[in-house]
Parts: structure tokens; C-alpha cells; sequence
């Protein structure tokens, strides 16, 4: 029983590795959501007191984190289920990648149908094309070290933010909850 | 909400329905039964979005754009100087909701609620349990005024109760409902830009697209899309909305109070095909200039966007009588009040397309209204100026419950009031004004009798001009008489001294301290 623990806890990255990780995906989240509520902010301040602004961001803060979990959630697995020289190994650059150049499609997909009312189906069709794209390219960007490092740096400096955005995370998701109590 | 949950009031409508086949198995549809407590009459409140008086042949256009609200007309009230409050859907709703003028209520800003106070002092919580007290309605803003009187409501339907695809989130937090609509829908998953949240928002519009794409594919009825709700995930047949508001009237405890607040006839405009060739009559409007705080719009391209506003409003003519047809046969018109209105009108003049300007021409402001009362037989009209306000009083005459002194209207002629031209009715545009502070970039609008007189602050570039109107005489509003009538003072003097009086009381809640 022992060993099959620790062979599924090997499967996975560590912690550490996968902190910077969440962090970066988070980070992106949040800034993106937050750019948005500046844009807002400035009509909303019209008739909106204060309190009401908060609550907006509450909901906001719940959502990304929420949107985090699942991107973490989601390489984490992909690490777990591929061959450790796929993805495991390099996790830090190869799951920064994933998250950065995933997060990027995400955003051009966001801006691509924002004036169009049909349904996108050329973008959808390419889309697991794009995503296999991208994994290649972080396949590569753990195998050589130039990228290696930098993504790593990169990701570790985002560890930061995350000692912000996921207690605003965890305080959003919880006033939301507490707001739709009976 | 109170009293009756979702599924008791799925029973109610059931039992409804199940009533409705036990009398279509006797071959002959039965009266409904007379109002429970106390014979009170049920009242029907039905709101059409941006429907300006203007268009309407009942009211005198040239195309026949109503031949139903012409029949319905010969057994109500028609009002023909009827007037919203404001020329959008927040100032306007607010009025007919809470019997005050824009001023007082302070929903001024797009998608913005009214003042705190009016959690208690609205046509639901007045009504009091007297009445079982529905409410829907398809136009999320009109929802923001709407959920803070959620509590004196036995039953409040979703924006996308009869869509056929929606995803409008934040009805799904009953408890927390403004909060969540604006969190989710006007900004996470907004459509009118790119969602906030990038995974989610764009997943849903993603999946709501799909859904949108799946429902035109099913009845190609609409050539040219399913008529949607612009800024919210939201689609529907206007088939489908106008027989869930019957099923669902028609099973209702009585007496009851509904307000139904359709989209139809808003923008975009999108007929079934039996209305989508109607009027190529070649008609040009007359010749309005360009007004400095329009949008520019060149009038041909104005003309041509008129043109499928009126074949919309004949869609949407042809489902309403449908609709009367249908409530007569049940029985409803015999035991209800129906009073037909709008929020705000449209407009396809002065460079001005639909609503979204800071203008208070008579296209943006005058709408219809129609009341037909259980049991009347003919058609009654009236000249004098009235207001949305004076619905809220109005409701409570008919329905025997006290009427505030905070209110702003009065008793429409015909329903317990009498006709009065001397009196002056306000409409007020204000929405880059902030809530919180006295009306200083705002639009106003006096009419006393058939002087129409418009006083726009300074906007911008814009300095502060007034505009009068004699509208028996100039209808199309063409030639200011500002400096040409003797009444321009007086009415200057009248209306600069309400502004000051209105802008002299707390900005952000006017009625605070007001029992």
C-alpha cells in the first residue's frame, strides 16, 4: 500500500515544482480580469458606491481563482498521464509554456469572436491543432537549456503574486458563498 | 420572494394548464373565475421595449405598423400624450416601477439601480399580499431595477424564462441577484467585450454560440437570426415569449399583479418572413438637421433602419393580438386591467439611431399607453399630457390600496383621475451624470399643455441651449420658438426652478428621510 502511495506521488510534480507554475496561470488570470475592471471602472463609478465595486471584484477574484485550479489542475494531470521525459521531467519550463502560450490562444480566441455573433467553427476546428502546437513547442522548451532557464526564472519571479491573488482568491470565493447563503 | 416557491408555482401552472385541457375536453373554454379575494380586478402591466408612439398607425402614422392595437384600442383608454420618464430602459423602467421621475429615483446610468430607499417603495411592496405579485422581464437592465424588490414578489422568472438558448448567469443566484448579473453578465462573461474571465467567459460564449447556432438550425422562421437581446447571451422567438407570458398569466392565483417586460420591438430588429418585405413604399421622412449631440448617422441610412423597426413592430402587433385573442377567449380581459406602455421610444432622426443619445425629441420620449379595463366595451381617448409615473398611482386606485405621498404621478384620466392640460410633465436624460450627485450634465424635458420645451445642459463642446416646441401646431418639432413665444420664460423660469428644487435634496437618495 505504501509503495503504490509513493508511485502515485511520483507520477505528479511537487510541490515546488508546481507552485511556479499555478502561480504564472493565476498571475495571468487575475491581470487580465483586473485590466477589464479598469476599463469598467470608470462608468461604474457613475452609480456603483463602493461596497458594490468590492462585491463585483469578489465574484471576479472567486472566478479566476477558480479558473486557475483548473488550468493547474489540468498540466498537472497531463504531467501524471504522459512519460516522465515528455512532461514531467522540466516540469516548471514545459508547464509555463503551456500555461503562457495556452493563456495567449485563449486571448486571441477572446478577441477573435468578440464583435461576431456566429459560432466560430473554423477557430474551434483548429483548435486542438493550435494546442498540440503548443505542447510541442514546451516539449522543446524543456529540452533546451537556454529556454529552460529562463521559463524557470520566469515562472519563480510570478510566485510572488501568488501571495496575493489567492488569498483574494480564497476571501472572493468565500464572501460569494457567504453572500448566497440562505 | 415569499410564500409560493418554484414548485408550488409549477403546480399553480400546471393546475393551470390541466384546467385549461378539462375545458377544451367540454368543447367550450371556461371564464375564468372571478378574482378570489375580495373581487379585486387582476392587473397586467406589459411592457414593449422601445416601442415610440411615433410609429404606430393607432396613433396616426402612415403605416399601417398596429392593425391589433387598433382593434384592442376599441374596448380601452388610449392616451395620446403619453410620456416616459427617460429615453432608455433604466430611467424609464424606474419610473413606471416607483411613480417618480428620474430625479427622484436616481437609475440615470446605464444598467444602473435605484436609490436604496425604493427597496420599499415600488408597485410590488405597495400592492402587499392583497395581490399575488409576478414579475418578468427579458431586459437585464430593467432586472437591475427589478431584483431589489425581489422580496415583495410571490414570483420572479428569469430574463431567459422563454429564450431559446441563453446563458444569462446571473439568474442563477437567487439570493444575490444585482451582484451577480453584474459580476457575470456585464462583465466575467459580458458580451458586448471580451469576457474578464478568460477561461470561463470565453468557454460560455463559446457554448452559448453553439446553442444559438443549434436553435436557428432547428425552424428556419428567421431568415435573418433569431431576434436576441444585444449585450446578453440571449435568444428567442418572439412566438415563444408571447405564449409563455399566457400560459403563464392564465395560471396564476387571482387576483394578481404582472409585470411583463418584453424586448420587442428593441434592436436588432428581426421579423418572421411574413413581415420582413412589408412597407417598400418608398417614404422619406421629413428633413431634420443633423443635431450636434447625435451620433451623425446620414438619414438614408436612418430611413432604411426605420423601415425594419416598423416591420418589427408589425411582428410584434400581430403576436399581441394573438395574445388578447387568446386572453379573451380565457376569460382574462374580463377580469383584468391590461395596460399596454413602453419605456422609451426610438428614434431615425437628427443623425440619432435608436436610444442612445442625450436627446429628448418626441421619437425618444413618446409612447404609447393603453389601458383596457374588465368589462369595458368602448374606445375612450385622451389629449393631456400624462407620465409613467402616474402608472404606479394608477395600479393602486384600481387595486384599493393607499397611494404614497412621494409619488411624482397622478390618477390617469378615465381611472380615477381627470384630464388636466395645465399640468407639467418632466422626462429626464442624465445618464453621464453621476448617481450620487445633483443633475448638472443631464437633459431635461417640461410639457405643459402642447408646449414642449427641452433644456440640454452643456455637454463637452456643447454649451447649454433650450428648445420650444409647439407640438399642436409643429409636431415634427422643426421650429424653436424659444425666442419667438411669450410662454418661453415662464416655462424656463418653471422648469430651471423644479431642477434646482430636485438638485437642492440628497443626490444619492432623495427619499432617505421621507416616511
Amino acid at each position: 500500500m505504501r509503495r503504490l502511495i509513493v508511485l502515485i506521488r511520483d507520477l505528479f510534480p511537487s510541490r515546488h515544482e508546481w507552485m511556479p507554475v499555478y502561480a504564472m496561470g493565476l498571475s495571468i488570470l487575475n491581470f487580465w480580469m483586473l485590466g477589464h475592471f479598469f476599463w469598467k471602472f470608470s462608468g461604474w463609478i457613475y452609480f456603483q458606491r463602493v461596497s458594490d465595486l468590492l462585491v463585483t471584484l469578489a465574484y471576479a477574484f472567486a472566478t479566476t481563482f477558480l479558473e486557475s485550479v483548473a488550468v493547474i489542475f489540468g498540466i498537472v494531470l497531463l504531467a501524471a498521464v504522459l512519460p516522465k521525459p515528455w512532461f514531467g521531467e522540466a516540469f516548471v519550463a514545459r508547464g509555463a509554456t503551456l500555461v503562457l502560450l495556452g493563456l495567449g490562444y485563449a486571448m486571441f480566441f477572446a478577441f477573435q469572436f468578440q464583435s461576431k455573433t456566429d459560432y466560430p467553427t473554423a477557430m474551434v476546428n483548429i483548435t486542438p491543432w493550435v494546442l498540440a502546437e503548443i505542447f510541442i513547442v514546451a516539449y522543446f522548451a524543456g529540452r533546451v537549456p537556454l529556454t529552460r532557464r529562463v521559463l524557470e526564472s520566469l515562472a519563480d519571479r510570478f510566485l510572488i503574486f501568488l501571495y496575493i491573488f489567492l488569498p483574494l482568491g480564497i476571501l472572493g470565493l468565500v464572501t460569494v458563498i457567504l453572500r448566497n447563503m440562505n | 420572494m415569499k410564500n409560493i416557491s418554484r414548485r408550488d408555482f409549477l403546480k399553480l401552472t400546471l393546475a393551470g394548464a390541466g384546467g385549461a385541457v378539462l375545458s377544451a375536453l367540454g368543447s367550450q373554454v371556461r371564464p375564468i373565475r372571478a378574482a378570489l379575494r375580495g373581487d379585486r380586478p387582476n392587473i397586467i402591466l406589459l411592457i414593449l421595449d422601445a416601442m415610440t408612439a411615433r410609429n404606430l398607425s393607432l396613433y396616426g402614422y402612415h403605416r399601417k405598423t398596429t392593425p391589433n392595437f387598433e382593434r384592442f384600442a376599441e374596448r380601452a383608454n388610449i392616451y395620446h400624450a403619453h410620456y416616459a420618464g427617460g429615453n432608455f430602459t433604466s430611467p424609464g423602467v424606474a419610473s413606471i416601477l416607483t411613480g417618480t421621475y428620474p430625479w427622484t429615483h436616481r437609475a440615470i446610468n446605464m444598467s444602473s439601480p435605484v436609490a436604496p430607499s425604493f427597496a420599499n417603495r415600488n408597485i410590488f411592496s405597495l400592492l402587499g399580499d392583497n395581490y399575488f405579485r409576478l414579475a418578468y422581464t427579458q431586459n437585464v437592465w430593467a432586472n437591475y431595477i427589478l431584483n431589489p424588490f425581489v422580496h415583495s414578489l410571490d414570483s420572479y422568472l428569469a430574463p431567459g424564462k422563454f429564450s431559446a438558448a441563453e446563458q444569462v448567469l446571473g439568474a442563477a443566484f437567487p439570493n444575490d441577484l444585482n451582484a451577480a448579473y453584474r459580476a457575470y453578465d456585464d462583465f466575467m462573461t459580458s458580451n458586448s467585450d471580451t469576457p474578464a474571465s478568460l477561461l470561463f467567459g470565453t468557454l460560455e460564449r463559446l457554448l452559448f454560440r453553439r446553442e444559438v447556432a443549434i436553435a436557428q438550425n432547428a425552424a428556419r422562421d428567421y431568415p435573418n437570426g433569431l431576434p436576441r437581446i444585444s449585450n446578453y447571451s440571449m435568444v428567442f422567438r418572439l412566438s415563444d415569449v408571447f405564449d409563455g407570458i399566457r400560459e403563464t398569466i392564465e395560471g396564476l392565483p387571482q387576483p394578481f399583479m404582472a409585470y411583463l417586460h418584453l424586448w420587442a420591438p428593441h434592436a436588432p430588429y428581426s421579423p418572421t418572413p411574413e413581415f420582413a418585405e412589408l412597407f417598400k413604399d418608398g417614404w422619406k421622412p421629413p428633413k431634420k438637421p443633423l443635431h450636434p449631440l447625435g451620433s451623425g448617422i446620414p438619414q438614408s441610412a436612418l430611413t432604411l433602419r426605420r423601415q425594419a423597426y416598423d416591420r418589427y413592430i408589425a411582428n410584434v402587433d400581430a403576436e399581441f393580438g394573438r395574445l388578447m385573442d387568446a386572453w379573451e377567449q380565457s376569460g382574462i380581459l374580463d377580469t383584468s386591467h391590461i395596460i399596454v406602455t413602453s419605456d422609451h421610444g426610438e428614434s431615425f432622426e437628427r443623425g440619432v439611431d435608436t436610444h442612445i443619445t442625450p436627446l429628448l425629441y418626441e421619437t425618444l420620449v413618446h409612447i404609447p399607453l393603453i389601458v383596457s379595463s374588465p368589462g369595458q366595451t368602448s374606445r375612450q381617448d385622451f389629449f393631456a399630457p400624462t407620465s409613467n409615473v402616474d402608472i404606479l398611482p394608477t395600479i393602486l386606485h384600481l387595486a384599493g390600496a393607499d397611494i404614497p405621498s412621494w409619488t411624482e404621478g397622478r390618477l390617469l384620466p378615465g381611472l380615477g383621475g381627470g384630464e388636466d392640460l395645465a399640468r407639467g410633465i418632466y422626462a429626464v436624460e442624465a445618464k453621464t451624470n453621476s448617481a450620487f450627485q445633483p443633475l448638472t450634465r443631464a437633459t431635461f424635458m417640461l410639457l405643459k399643455g402642447k408646449d414642449k420645451l427641452i433644456y440640454n445642459t452643456s455637454y463637452g463642446d456643447y454649451t447649454e441651449g433650450f428648445e420650444l416646441y409647439d407640438l399642436e401646431h409643429d409636431p415634427e418639432e422643426m421650429i424653436n420658438l424659444m425666442d419667438a413665444s411669450p410662454k418661453a420664460n415662464a416655462l424656463k423660469e418653471e422648469l430651471l426652478t423644479q431642477i434646482a428644487l430636485v438638485n437642492s435634496r440628497d443626490a444619492s437618495d432623495p427619499l432617505k428621510d421621507i416616511p
